[in-house]
């Protein structure tokens, strides 16, 4: 049986080393794909999936094991996102769309050779992308914790330091704006 | 389901709705997470039972996290993986742990564990890229083929702008123009120079060079992780990467306190001798030195106002797969300026290898090489402003090139 993330940190701790790359090794994807929900772009994704890392490898001795070290990351990688954000809006620099609609729409492969399934499952993706886009930090952030990340409520209310019933109302106010956008564009429903 | 709608009590509002339907949809989402509290989800259960409109709208936010819940997870960059690890291992050895003792134990153990990892990492994002660019094989930029035949020989079949080397350079990037064989009008965008010229000499150049990095199999080398230095024991693969990531100026990308560095330019190039010839000689004609190459790679260093010079002629021969960096304006920037030049080398070159141009075909031969002009002075700001510090050229595997 593999080790827990909690016996990998311990690990690390007492000096096996080889136990932040197992770590680094189990979250990279989850990370990355939280970011590039969140940024929309796979060269702003890999960036801020590095910072998470490069920060959970500054302060992990100083982890107290409080929570798991799942909440853990995740709180980290958000807040990674929002800074970057903050940074962005102070900047007037939000982050770019990763491909036009042209060209996504050659990259998502109007080619031929590829199954009507496929295609279908490719457009939901820029679309969704699109729509999760319109949505504010807050939101954002909460329906790819859930939706994406499936993480409990309770876990989501400790990654954004607030309360359960923050959770279910923020979370509940995301979904509705998020419906009402898609229905809006009126391409889904 | 009385005492759940007797709380908030059920009237009906001017929209048609009842005050039941607005407690109803404020409940729908942790409805579909059963998260109520004990007594919530039957009342709701039977209310969309009943009412068409919030039964609707249940429908609608349903089909909204499941729309969500569906997307596949994205598969980072065939690199993503290696650069994470590449730049952890940056930041270990740049970490300002006490020597001895488990801190600095643990920092070179840690090193070696990622690097370890990035290189096995890194093997299989080549083969990717081999299989992907498997296509393409040497040979494509045939026009430009002159490129390898050294810097001497190149100046000498270009009519310049700027002959005279004793005459004092602009700040900046000049380019020289070539004359076409058997034409009489110039063309051709061929050689950039950069504003000072270049120091080849290893004691002068070192300390300023900007670090290239490109993975590769050559142990000639090997730098302890830790301290830096040049060590003859343990000349295991991984030094090899060692002396790529670990560079002395190799503190990371996105280091907040040094914005001006951290992007990392990758090209791709394919794996036969008379490509590498061209990376060569593009580096070594502006004072860069060429570190080693490998299966996959190829490492070279050169000094931070030639970067411009020598991006420019690799640019010319291949193209730019991407610049990244936590310094996010100043990757698009530069990636921006790149693209653009070589969408627009690709437009000159085509031009200029036509036969019969016309009137209209020459005049656009002489716009783009006025744009070419201002963005390669516009690359080499950027280069100066951010000081690339690593251009990675990945090699397309010996697989993707014609057996030879």
């Amino acid at each position: 049986m593999p080790p827990s993330d909690e016996q990998l940190v311990k690990k690390f701790k007492a000096g096996e080393v080889e136990a932040f790359e197992e770590l680094v090794t189990r979250y990279e994807r989850k990370v990355y794909n939280l970011a590039y929900r969140f940024t929309g772009n796979h060269a702003d994704a890999g960036d801020l999936a590095q910072e998470v890392f490069i920060r959970v490898f500054r302060s992990i001795r100083g982890f107290r094991e409080e929570s798991s070290f799942s909440t853990w990351i995740y709180t980290i990688a958000v807040n990674v996102c929002r800074d970057e954000l903050r940074k962005r809006k102070r900047r007037k620099n939000v982050f770019w769309e990763e491909m036009s609609p042209s060209q996504a729409e050659t990259a998502a492969g109007r080619d031929t050779s590829l199954p009507e399934e496929e295609l279908e499952r490719r457009d939901l993706q820029q679309l969704m992308q699109h729509y999760l886009r319109q949505l504010p930090e807050n939101h954002r952030l909460i329906l790819l914790l859930r939706e994406m990340e499936q993480l409990p409520y309770e876990e989501i209310a400790s990654v954004l330091n607030c309360s359960i019933g923050t959770v279910k109302s923020r979370l509940s106010r995301a979904r509705n704006a998020l419906k009402d956008i898609i229905k809006t564009d009126g391409e889904l429903f | 389901m009385g005492n759940f709608f007797k709380l908030t009590g059920v009237s009906r509002s001017k929209g048609g709705r009842t005050v039941e339907c607005r407690r109803v949809k404020e409940l729908l989402s942790p409805y579909i997470d059963r998260q109520l509290e004990p007594g919530e989800h039957e009342p709701v259960a039977a209310h969309l039972e009943t009412c068409a409109k919030c039964g609707a709208e249940y429908e609608e936010l349903h089909k909204t996290v499941d729309f969500l819940r569906q997307l596949p997870e994205v598969d980072p960059p065939s690199n993503f993986s290696a650069r994470l690890r590449s730049e952890l291992a940056n930041e270990i050895s740049g970490t300002s742990l006490p020597r001895g003792g488990f801190a600095a134990k643990t920092k070179s153990r840690v090193t070696r564990v990622f690097l370890v990892a990035a290189a096995a990492v890194i093997c299989l994002a080549v083969g990717l890229s081999a299989i992907r660019y498997g296509l393409s094989g040497p040979g494509i930029n045939e026009g430009v083929n002159e490129l390898a035949q050294g810097a001497r020989e190149e100046t000498q079949q270009f009519s310049t702008m700027d002959e005279d080397s004793s005459a004092p350079r602009e700040e900046g990037v000049t380019f020289k123009l070539r004359e076409a064989p058997g034409k009489k009008e110039t063309g051709g965008i061929k050689e950039v120079t950069p504003s000072k010229p270049a120091e080849p000499e290893k004691s002068k150049v070192e300390p300023e060079q900007s670090d290239v990095a490109v993975t590769g199999e050559t142990t000639e080398q090997y730098i302890d992780v830790e301290n830096d230095v040049p060590a003859r024991e343990d000349p295991l693969q991984e030094d090899e990467l060692a002396r790529i990531m670990l560079a002395p100026e190799g503190k990371g990308a996105g280091t907040e306190s040094s914005p001006g560095t951290g992007l990392i330019l990758t090209f791709e190039v394919p794996q036969d001798e008379a490509a590498l010839d061209k990376v060569e000689d593009a580096v070594q004609k502006y004072g860069g030195r060429v570190l080693g190459t490998g299966e996959s790679a190829l490492v070279f260093t050169a000094p931070p106002e030639a970067m411009a010079s020598v991006i420019m002629e690799v640019t010319h021969s291949f193209a730019p797969a991407g610049v990244e960096g936590i310094n996010f304006a100043a990757a698009k920037e530069y990636d921006k300026t790149l693209s653009e030049i070589a969408s627009l080398l690709k437009e000159e070159k085509a031009l200029f290898t036509k036969d019969d141009p016309s009137d209209d075909e020459n005049r656009r031969l002489a716009e783009l090489r006025e744009s070419l002009e201002q963005l390669t002075y516009r690359l080499a700001e950027l280069s100066r402003k951010y000081k690339i510090k690593k251009c990675e050229v990945l090699l397309y595997n010996k697989l993707s090139v014609k057996e030879n």
